[in-house]
């Protein structure tokens, strides 16, 4: 998926001849080019707005805020779910399945796991958006409120009371 | 690697700016420890636009899913029902107790996952959540139904409306455009909210089509045509047979439409443009009452609501501000039962202004 900026260029001409499939660069902060399927990059809602702008198909986009092992994982998403068909109940249940290993493999890292999620929100891709801040809210839920204070690494600035005061609220019902 | 050191950097925390996007899809209970974290969480873990967005999650995993609320004093459980369920139901938590003399019904339409019941003997008033399985007792007699049967008045941009307890107050709400396309004829036309917009479903008898319309933002968006609907080709849910086609929930996870006609449900995908008919026993007793709930996705969830109402009983109910919206996040007052009180109209209403006094 990954090839040199000249190589992407003239894969990218010879797509777009292609009535149909064109294809699309997209650009790291690093400067190495992905060349990904039209169907690929419209996972992105940002990607999308620009190409149906009649944006700058043919110079690519360039991502200053991804980097390339974020975009690499990031593009991995888009292509299986912007290249296959999810009709059927099969098809469905393989999506559901790339999904699950998707997020096994990068909820073993979490830094990594918080960069896809922030490419995710910057290039608007709804389904991995939601696939990470589910794995991220599935991982806190169990904790602590100082174990997640930890985590997103919050100062605690409650007063005695007013910790008291949420509590007792929440205690009621 | 732009950054090879984040992969190492075991103190790396979670971006704030997804805090809401996490938190949202955290169980309301969780959500609820956390407000104790800090000030600044305290606040952003209560805001409408928060309970509304942890609402809309609500039954991402498992589709939409109706709450059916009980019907007669024979009734012991508040029931949900899902698609997948088909003819089951599963419980959610007792008829709140006291209730059990005399005939219970909701009373008007749910709010934000809060439903309000009345026990017409017993003259009392409990709002329920039961997607947490809580119910209160309310403090005093809900604000104010208005009295249909009185004409309202519009003045400076605003219906108002006389209340049937006069003292109480006068209702006033604001009106809004409907879909320009709406016909002015005799068929249904009902209001429904899927996936957090205001949307406008009208069947057309002649046609034999619904279109659904959805305002796109806020009060002051444009609508927008969401579906229309050849409801032809599946006969029980034709508006020449079915009284009316009301649109239940949308499924978050793929967008097919749960349609209630009355006696069968059906899920309508709009790539495919098919329709998938679920059966349920006895729906028509209970048909649009359903509302649109929370899914905690514990098994535990019914053992736990025994045990809350159970501990409910013993303490004499609490007082109706600690109930939350959406399994967790805010208290409640007298405007919020007025709003619940509210809902039942089925005009062009949107929200109240001035709904207790």
């Amino acid at each position: 998926m990954a090839t040199g900026s000249g190589a992407a260029a003239a894969a990218a001409d010879a797509e777009e001849k292609e009535s149909g499939s064109r294809m699309i660069t997209l650009t790291s902060n690093e400067g190495k080019a992905f060349v990904v399927t039209e169907a690929s990059a419209r996972q992105s809602a940002t990607i999308r707005s620009m190409v149906d702008d009649g944006g700058c198909v043919d110079k690519g986009f360039p991502l200053p805020n991804v980097d390339s092992k974020t975009l690499a994982r990031v593009i991995q998403y888009c292509d299986e779910h912007g290249n296959k068909e999810a009709h059927t109940v099969d098809e469905r249940a393989a999506l559901a399945k790339f999904d699950k290993d998707f997020i096994a493999e990068l909820d073993a890292d979490k830094a990594f796991l918080y960069d896809v999620t922030m490419a995710a929100n910057y290039l608007h891709i709804q389904g991995l958006f939601a696939l990470t801040t589910q794995c991220i809210a599935d991982t806190i839920k169990g904790k602590t409120p100082e174990e997640i204070r930890t985590a997103f690494g919050i100062e605690y600035d409650l007063t005695a009371q007013d910790e008291e005061e949420i509590k007792e609220e929440d205690t009621h019902a | 690697m732009a950054s090879p050191e984040s992969s190492s950097a075991p103190a790396r925390h979670i971006p704030d700016e997804f805090v809401e996007d996490i938190f949202a899809r955290m169980p309301a209970r969780s959500v609820l420890r956390c407000r104790c974290l800090s000030r600044a969480w305290a606040a952003a873990l209560s805001t409408d636009a928060f309970v509304d967005h942890h609402l809309r999650l609500a039954n991402r995993r498992g589709g939409p899913k109706l709450c059916i609320p009980p019907r007669s004093a024979s009734a012991d459980a508040i029931n949900a029902w899902s698609p997948e369920a088909e003819t089951t139901t599963a419980p959610l938590m007792a008829v709140p107790h006291g209730t059990r003399n005399g005939r219970i019904i909701p009373y008007g339409r749910p709010y934000r996952g809060l439903l309000l019941l009345r026990a017409i003997f017993a003259r009392l008033y409990f709002v329920c959540n039961p997607s947490a399985g809580e119910v209160a007792l309310t403090a005093s007699r809900p604000p104010i139904p208005a009295d249909v049967g009185v004409p309202p008045v519009h003045v400076g941009g605003k219906m108002h409306w006389m209340g049937e307890q006069r003292r109480l107050g006068i209702l006033v709400f604001d009106t809004m455009p409907a879909p320009p396309a709406l016909p002015d004829d005799a068929g249904g036309a009902v209001l429904a909210a899927l996936a957090g917009k205001l949307c406008v479903a009208h069947s057309c008898r002649e046609t034999e089509t619904m279109s659904i319309w959805a305002k796109s933002a806020g009060d002051e968006g444009e609508w927008e045509t969401l579906h229309v609907i050849d409801l032809a080709r599946w006969p029980a849910f034709s508006p020449r047979a079915a009284e009316l086609v009301v649109p239940m929930a949308v499924d978050c996870r793929d967008g097919r439409v749960l349609l209630d006609a009355g006696k069968a449900l059906g899920y309508y995908d709009a790539r495919s443009t098919t329709l998938e008919t679920k059966r349920v026993a006895k729906i028509y007793l209970y048909r649009r009452m359903g509302m649109e709930m929370r899914d905690q996705g514990s098994a535990a969830r019914s053992r736990a609501a025994s045990a809350r109402h159970r501990r409910s009983r013993t303490q004499c109910l609490a007082p109706a501000r600690h109930i939350h919206a959406t399994g967790a996040v805010r208290g409640i007052d007298r405007s919020r039962i007025a709003v619940l009180r509210d809902r039942r109209f089925r005009g062009m209403v949107v929200r109240d202004r001035d709904g207790s006094t």
